[in-house]
């Protein structure tokens, strides 16, 4: 039984990558620098913040240092209760700005806000009652946005129907493991994202920075919590109207990635529970063909790795156990014994189809996180990758399992 | 909307990659396989060969026929016949690998002990049976002899699968009584059953503790 559940997985999984692949290949000769927009629409971007004081200055600077005229932008800074300095971050931000605004060519575009602390979707339904710009764009406070990514994605604009556009996240100067492994991972999302950005089927678009039309919350409503994922639930509710979301896979933006295990799986962990609510949400949609490649192919790829990544994890344990009970065993019968077998042969390398399965996958993936670094103009490295494999494969299972747990026993789940 | 035909080819390509996969593994079991089957034939050449040997030169031949390399060879194709039936799985063709090397260990064990009694050497055989189905002392039983041979090279073990369905075994088996439970060892030609550990075979064999 367990064997053919691993069997049906694995042919899924490999489905996916290969459907990736295609997509990829069809459409390779289409991956060349965006060019920039010549018309400029009025753009609102919108920073909620909550206990940024150490990045969100950074993060407005970084605005500020875009190429996009500054006559057209408008930058919306919202404390969303913050309990550190940030609200003070902010004033004299703004303060530096007044003393500084005589010596600069314009007047920085920035305005700071302060309600109570009601979460970020409330923070960005704030910015939409505020925001004046034809364009509505959200910018994490921990991330900061290239100087020419916003003109990049505002090109995209150019198409009619195109009512959003996604950028690609890369980890902001990763130093310890856990940072180069997450690294590796965004890169393999910029590929990823490209492939669902060309398949209509982008379940997310990175709240690191976005930009919407307006017209499309006029048309479907604001922000909703979405436990705890807003910037998910706003595509879910997108993608079920049929609007086009676009993915420009050469706006960059930098982030400041969890660097700490603690961190990542709080944050893994919600981001897992919110996909899973949100399809729970939205299942009327689930492998519906009306709903695009959104309903028949990403939503069930985001199964598939759970349950893959799950599946692994529980043959692994599996094997140790049985390897720990033969030591026992031999520990048992003849105490404690030192055997090393130095003469290696190569008869006894395993030769089953499952393995060689599992390797073309795990080959895949290392070739996907390749062709993501390509696409994000990084060197091909591999350390990283190692970083990634190892370590989340053996912590991704816990997030995912407390994601389902929390899910199955209606626990909500927070921020951090 | 959705272009049916990709969601097909995409298929193919998986069902052709997976096909590919199986036929790959195929492939190498069936050498693997094939290289027993030589390893197995020089065995039985050699075992022969030592035998006409023997018969040729009579006590002459003990000093060569001491240092056999035989018992290696034969403990490297039990390894790997064990481990086939592990990854392979009992199919048509390691069945008969095993049928054959349960055939080749009897020969040597019967040329040796008349070698050795022919030479008046001591002669130290265990012959062990076991059960890869549910016997969890045979797992133990098969780490103490492991370590026993490690310490006293001169003991030559001879593993027999109880369950093994060969006539020249099940003669074997009639021959010294061999019956379950198991582990069963048959030492100096008398069956004990149950498991022994180090020191109690060391009795039974005659060893002086190394």
């Amino acid at each position: 039984m367990t064997e053919i559940v691993f069997y049906f997985l694995l042919f899924l999984a490999l489905y996916i990558q290969v459907f990736y692949l295609v997509t990829f290949l069809e459409k390779r000769r289409e991956i060349r620098p965006t060019l920039r927009t010549t018309k400029y629409p009025t753009l609102s971007i919108v920073v909620p913040c909550f206990n940024e004081e150490k990045t969100v200055a950074k993060t407005i600077n970084s605005l500020l240092a875009t190429d996009y005229p500054k006559d057209k932008l408008e930058i919306l800074v919202i404390d969303d209760g913050s309990k550190d300095n940030t609200w003070q971050v902010l004033q004299s931000l703004l303060l530096h700005f007044k003393t500084k605004a005589p010596l600069l060519s314009y007047q920085p575009p920035v305005k700071i806000f302060h309600k109570e602390n009601g979460g970020k979707s409330s923070a960005l339904n704030l910015g939409l009652t505020v925001a004046s710009g034809e364009i509505f764009g959200c910018v994490d406070a921990d991330s900061f946005v290239a100087p020419d990514a916003i003109a990049k994605m505002i090109k995209h604009f150019e198409d009619e129907e195109v009512m959003a556009v996604g950028s690609s996240v890369i980890v902001e100067k990763p130093k310890n493991m856990i940072e180069l492994a997450q690294a590796a991972e965004y890169h393999m999302a910029v590929y990823v994202k490209k492939v669902l950005g060309w398949l209509a089927g982008l379940h997310v678009v990175a709240g690191a920075l976005s930009l919407f039309r307006k017209e499309v919350f006029a048309e479907i409503g604001n922000y909703r919590d979405a436990h705890r994922t807003e910037d998910m639930e706003i595509i879910f509710r997108m993608q079920v109207r049929g609007m086009k979301i676009a993915q420009c896979h050469d706006a960059f933006v930098y982030t400041v990635a969890p660097d700490t295990v603690a961190k990542l799986y709080y944050q893994r962990r919600r981001w897992i529970y919110g996909f899973i609510n949100n399809v729970l949400d939205y299942r009327h949609t689930f492998m519906r063909p009306k709903f695009g490649n959104f309903a028949m192919l990403t939503i069930p790829s985001g199964f598939i790795g759970i349950g893959g990544v799950i599946y692994l994890f529980g043959d692994q344990v599996a094997n140790i156990i049985t390897l720990a009970g033969k030591k026992i065993t031999e520990f048992l019968a003849v105490g404690f014994s030192v055997n090393f077998n130095p003469n290696f042969d190569p008869f006894f390398i395993t030769t089953k189809a499952p393995l060689i399965l599992l390797l073309l996958s795990m080959g895949l993936l290392v070739a996907t996180m390749l062709i993501g670094k390509w696409m994000a103009g990084v060197k091909p490295s591999f350390f990283d990758i190692a970083c990634f494999v190892l370590i989340y494969s053996i912590i991704a299972p816990f997030w995912m399992v407390s994601a389902i747990g929390n899910t199955v026993f209606r626990r909500q789940i927070n921020w951090r | 909307m959705i272009d049916w035909k990709k969601y097909l080819i995409v298929f193919i390509i998986t069902a052709f990659i997976f096909g590919l996969a199986f036929y790959l593994s195929n492939r190498l079991s069936t050498r693997k396989i094939g290289e027993l089957e030589t390893l197995q034939t020089d065995i039985s050449i050699d075992i022969l060969s030592s035998e006409i040997e023997f018969d040729l030169l009579a006590e002459k031949s003990c000093d060569s026929l001491g240092k056999s390399v035989l018992t290696e060879k034969l403990g490297e194709l039990g390894q790997k016949v064990e481990y086939s039936e592990a990854n392979i799985g009992l199919t048509p063709n390691v069945l008969r690998l095993k049928k054959q090397y349960t055939l080749l260990e009897i020969k040597d064990y019967l040329l040796m002990k008349q070698v050795l009694r022919r030479c008046n050497l001591p002669a130290h055989f265990i012959l062990y049976f076991y059960s890869n189905k549910n016997c969890f002392d045979c797992n133990k039983q098969g780490y103490v002899l492991t370590s026993l041979r490690e310490t006293y090279p001169e003991l030559r073990v001879y593993s027999f699968d109880f369950d093994l369905d060969l006539s020249a075994a099940s003669a074997l088996k009639e021959t010294f009584g061999v019956k379950e439970p198991l582990p069963v060892l048959v030492i100096n030609e008398k069956a004990v059953s149950g498991f022994q550990d180090e020191e109690t075979l060391e009795k039974l064999l005659g060893f002086k503790k190394k």
